[in-house]
């Protein structure tokens, strides 16, 4: 629920003004924020056990791919335990250790073992949250210096009257031109121009409070001493409560992003299709939440056991070793150096039990393969499937090399540029993922998303939160509809569905580059404090 | 002494004589070829013809088929056999499904569409099996071609070599390769070639009643090339090369009379026996009943214990030009026919599920014998865009089995694009009972280019095969005891969903843009910095 779009850009207005208190708010240790978590859980053990809505999802394209449905789990692990080669057929493509988990768990315990998981998924995604909190709090604004010379030397001409003054809010930073915020403010003092703006936001939020507050955020301790919080000492130092040029962000509540996790539908039906897709959210999860703590074998372990299993994740290399490098307080390239060899290592270790297990090296090709070669061309939500139905054959294994590179073409570029904020990075591979990989599923979705929501300080920043998310939704509400009407009704055709699954690609992707859009200006205003509220654009290098 | 030399040239010019017609007479014992033709009018007052042009090839005969010296073995099949490295060959070209219900059994029953089986005794097997398969398209003008990996099965225990190999040639260096095509359209462009092989084509001999026009209006209609060794009295391998060809026709649809002749049936008649046949037999087997009269004299009347009359003809030279056989019935209202052999297994099979997404195959076998369980072997070889769950495969009875149903099984997984997945299983029957197999696949999404040109028509599911010692309900005239007996269960059609034939362009320009969006506003947002400028008004 608190995942949800609306609510998701809703919050951010209702607590912008809770800086004190939640810095002084105690950190998830009060039980009663964890109460949405365990709703979540809940949750899914009253849709596992009192309806049947694992069985249905388990068959819906959107949550079960060729390579983590379930079912063909179930067929992979009967060949296998009935002395058949699994991966001689066309039919599993997954980790043979899959086989080795399942081959021994009660049938009983599966949806048990799957809460458990999406659980502990949503553990490590408060832990990455904790650490997050902590960067926005240790976050340096330097204050602006008095005698701006380049403001004195250039006076700024003021905006044409006609722009209607709401847009002076940052969240609408039009055509990426920071306005001043009234016509009179320009040749004034700096001193002046930002605390009119701060004045006048303050005033807005003040008339809107009432609505804006959400039910499940009435009782909550922030919101209950908030008072005129703006005005409000602010004893943290590093947020700089003198400048008021410094937007006022929300700081993290981590517990609020397993919650968003849990509560996700996405990671609903993920979790009740039993989607073995859990496995590497885990991994990749457990290898960020592991990197944070400086611990380099763990962390490179879980990022081997998640490339190991989907292969794509390998590129989460990048975010880990960023991580590995500020936690540890050694260059990148020595964090690599160090890393790079464990990670193959960890890798070749599990592929060799892999073989131990089946006994050959059948099942390369059977699982990285297939997500290489996408043989299989199940509608899914990601881009591969119709455009390789309807390719012509022989262009076929040049856009396959084409769409492959995509994936992993800007990782590298995306952790040099972004590499002071390794969990951006981190979300960005995520999305990456989510969207180009050969066989995606709306739980990568819900992954990145939560990495997503421990970004809260860019929403403002964002130009395009209201297009993604109305496209996001009327993409999962009518992806079902029209592949139903393809391929039950007959009423539509292949189209209907390929032009949905466009339609969240291209949601997708322009989240993935608003966010960076906004990181960067957000770094910019940060690192420049004398031109924060004057007009600047943005230039090619 | 002049007196014996001249005895000595005429000796020697004698022995000479005598030498070659010996070798003559070899040569045409060696080899023999024989007609066959039998009609059965069925309970339902269809008529069934049975044709068989068996030609036995002896061991010397085929020693010069190796010389390229062909005689009674049309040179194209023995080409075909020796290039190949072929054993035994077994095509058939079957329209219309037998109907083991109503009809009893037929050793000639085959699957609808064209099945191909064949043992091969060489090295690289599998590409000597794409070469036959190519050879025999060309030979038969259908497209056997077709037949690749992906639908080329090897099944275990349900075709066994059929011909005598010997003590010199153990059967465990043989491999076996299955092949079908379920939606081959079998027509005259396949009876032409295959009528050309026989050695008097259709000129003369029972052949002379091919007409295209009558054989393809029928019911049912299958058209058998089999090869098998064999082996002949002289020490040694030959061959059987037979051409079997087996018709239902219904001479109920014109007048609603039972009544059957040569004319009525095929508007032709035996022009005259072929020369080459050293034996030309017609045997017409009717039931043993007051109203029923033969057209022409028989030249003896068998009667079996099951009241069924077998009226055999022999036709040689001597017989009259235009022969015409049939029967007359004096009350067309008689309502029963010749009770045909009949095992006690039937099958069926059918789809079950809706959709375009998934579906599952159910196939009731059935066992009449009231107290025997009966084994028997099912075979069934799915192509590979029917993704089977073998997990979800059950064996449902209706019977108290205290035992297992299934015995045994022998499953190979479908590779996508590159073979079909086998199922073979040896399974007992309880007595009295029927049971259901149940599986379920999910169906493949398709390149658009692998789609048929019918797109929405679907696709033929080949017939699954189900094999058993024979044991028969009623007593078999002799002919038709076979070691094994293989009953088929009918095809299945299942449509695959479709995607938009007309939108190849559109799909890659449409995602290429997205491809493009995503590759261009991010390297946009890696590269681009802001600079503070000077506005001016």
């Amino acid at each position: 629920m608190r995942a949800d779009p609306f609510t998701a850009e809703l919050k951010v207005p209702a607590a912008r003004s809770a800086v004190a208190q939640s810095l002084s708010r105690p950190n998830s240790e009060d039980p009663v924020v964890r109460i949405p978590v365990w709703i979540g859980v809940v949750l899914r053990i009253i849709l596992f056990f009192f309806t049947n809505a694992s069985s249905f999802l388990q068959l819906r394209v959107e949550v079960s791919t060729p390579v983590t449905s379930w079912k063909r789990l179930r067929e992979g692990l009967y060949l296998y335990q009935n002395g058949i080669a699994p991966y001689e057929g066309g039919v599993f493509h997954q980790a043979p250790l899959l086989l080795a988990i399942f081959n021994f768990l009660p049938p009983i315990l599966i949806p048990i073992l799957f809460i458990a998981l999406d659980y502990a998924i949503a553990r490590g995604l408060v832990e990455i949250a904790q650490y997050k909190r902590k960067l926005q709090i240790a976050e340096i604004w330097p204050a602006p210096t008095s005698d701006d010379s380049l403001i004195d030397a250039v006076p700024v001409e003021a905006p044409k009257p006609e722009i209607p003054s709401p847009e002076n809010t940052p969240a609408d930073s039009v055509a990426w031109l920071r306005k001043p915020a009234s016509d009179d403010d320009v040749l004034q003092s700096t001193d002046d121009i930002p605390q009119s703006v701060h004045k006048r936001k303050n005033v807005n939020f003040a008339s809107q409070e009432e609505d804006i507050v959400p039910p499940w955020l009435a009782n909550d301790n922030c919101r209950l001493v908030q008072g005129d919080s703006a005005h409000a000492p602010i004893n943290a130092p590093q947020l700089k409560p003198s400048d008021p040029t410094q937007p006022v962000d929300v700081i993290l509540h981590p517990e609020d992003i397993g919650a968003m996790y849990l509560l996700n539908p996405y990671s609903i039906i993920t979790c009740l299709s039993q989607s073995t897709l859990l496995f590497t959210l885990i991994a990749i999860v457990g290898g960020i939440q592991y990197a944070i703590k400086g611990n380099r074998n763990a962390s490179m372990l879980f990022i081997a056991v998640a490339a190991y299993l989907s292969f794509y994740p390998a590129m989460m290399m990048a975010p880990a070793i960023l991580l590995l490098s500020t936690q540890t307080s050694r260059p990148v390239m020595q964090a690599l150096k160090s890393a790079l060899p464990l990670f193959l290592a960890f890798l070749v270790a599990l592929l060799g039990l892999s073989y131990l297990l089946v006994g050959t090296w059948d099942f390369l090709p059977s699982t990285y393969g297939v997500i290489l070669s996408v043989p299989d061309l199940t509608p899914n939500i990601g881009l591969f499937w119709y455009f390789f139905i309807e390719m012509f054959e022989q262009f076929r294994p040049f856009f396959l090399c084409v769409f492959q590179i995509m994936v992993f073409i800007f990782v590298i570029p995306i952790a040099l540029v972004f590499r002071e904020h390794p969990l951006f990075v981190a979300y960005a591979t995520t999305a990456i993922m989510a969207i180009f990989k050969s066989y995606p599923s709306v739980g990568d979705t819900a992954l990145y998303l939560a990495f997503f929501t421990m970004h809260q300080e860019l929403y403002k920043y964002m130009r395009n939160m209201f297009l993604v998310f109305n496209a996001l939704f009327f993409a999962s509400i009518l992806g079902p509809l029209f592949h139903y009407l393809w391929v039950y009704a007959g009423s539509g055709n292949a189209n209907f569905y390929f032009a949905i699954t466009l339609v969240f690609g291209l949601a997708q992707i322009i989240l993935l580059t608003d966010t960076g859009h906004a990181l960067i200006l957000r770094e910019w205003e940060r690192l420049h404090p004398d031109l924060r509220r004057k007009r600047v654009e943005l230039v090619h290098q | 002494m002049v007196f014996s030399q001249g005895h000595w040239w005429w000796a020697s010019l004698l022995c000479l004589v005598w030498l070659g017609q010996a070798q003559a007479g070899v040569a045409i014992t060696d080899e023999s070829y024989n007609e066959d033709l039998r009609f059965t009018q069925l309970p339902d007052g269809k008529v069934l013809s049975e044709f068989k042009f068996i030609r036995r090839i002896g061991p010397l005969a085929l020693a010069k088929v190796r010389d390229n010296h062909y005689s009674l073995l049309p040179r194209s099949v023995g080409e075909i056999v020796q290039t190949f490295g072929v054993e035994e060959l077994h095509l058939t070209f079957t329209q219309g499904t037998w109907n083991h219900q109503k009809w009893g059994y037929s050793p000639l029953g085959a699957a609808a569409g064209v099945q191909l089986w064949s043992w091969f005794n060489t090295s690289s097997v599998d590409k000597q099996w794409k070469g036959l398969t190519h050879a025999l398209a060309g030979l038969f003008c259908a497209s056997l071609n077709q037949i690749d990996q992906s639908n080329t099965a090897q099944p275990l225990l349900s075709f066994l070599p059929e011909g005598d190999y010997g003590e010199e040639l153990p059967q465990d260096v043989l491999e076996l390769r299955y092949g079908s095509l379920p939606h081959e359209a079998v027509c005259t462009e396949n009876l032409t070639p295959w009528t050309k092989l026989l050695p008097c084509q259709t000129q003369a001999g029972i052949a002379s009643l091919f007409n295209a026009y009558r054989l393809f209006d029928g019911h049912y209609h299958s058209m058998g090339t089999h090869i098998r060794p064999i082996i002949t009295d002289d020490a040694g391998r030959g061959m059987e090369f037979v051409q079997t060809l087996s018709v239902v026709l219904n001479p109920l649809r014109l007048d609603n009379r039972k009544d059957w002749s040569l004319s009525s049936l095929f508007e032709r008649k035996i022009a005259s026996a072929c020369a080459l046949a050293s034996d030309t037999k017609v045997v017409v087997t009717v039931p043993s009943h007051p109203a029923s009269t033969l057209n022409s004299p028989p030249l003896s009347v068998l009667t079996d214990s099951h009241e069924r009359l077998s009226a055999h003809y022999n036709l040689d030279l001597s017989t009259p030009k235009d022969t015409d056989f049939g029967v007359t019935w004096e009350d067309s209202k008689v309502d029963h026919g010749v009770n045909r052999s009949r095992w006690y297994i039937d099958a069926h099979r059918y789809q079950t599920g809706y959709g375009g997404e998934r579906g599952g195959l159910a196939v009731d076998l059935r066992n009449h014998h009231p107290t025997a369980d009966l084994d028997i072997i099912y075979f069934e070889a799915i192509p590979w865009y029917l993704k089977l769950y073998l997990h979800t495969l059950r064996a449902e009875t209706a019977a108290d089995a205290s035992h297992e149903i299934i015995k045994d099984m022998y499953y190979q997984p479908a590779i996508d694009r590159g073979r079909p997945a086998v199922l073979e299983m040896k399974m007992t029957l309880p007595a009295n009972s029927t049971t259901t197999l149940h599986l379920e696949f999910d169906k493949a999404y398709i390149k658009y280019t692998e789609h048929p040109p019918d797109a929405n028509r679907g696709f033929d599911i080949g017939a699954a095969v189900i094999t058993f010692t024979a044991i028969p309900e009623s007593p078999p005239s002799p002919h038709d005891i076979p070691p094994q007996v293989r009953i088929h269960t009918e095809t299945v059609l299942v449509s695959l969903p479709t995607p938009d034939f007309s939108m190849p362009y559109n799909v890659i320009t449409l995602t290429c843009t997205l491809m493009a969006l995503y590759f261009g506003s991010v390297f946009n947002m890696l590269t681009r910095q802001y600079q503070p400028v000077i506005v001016k008004g």
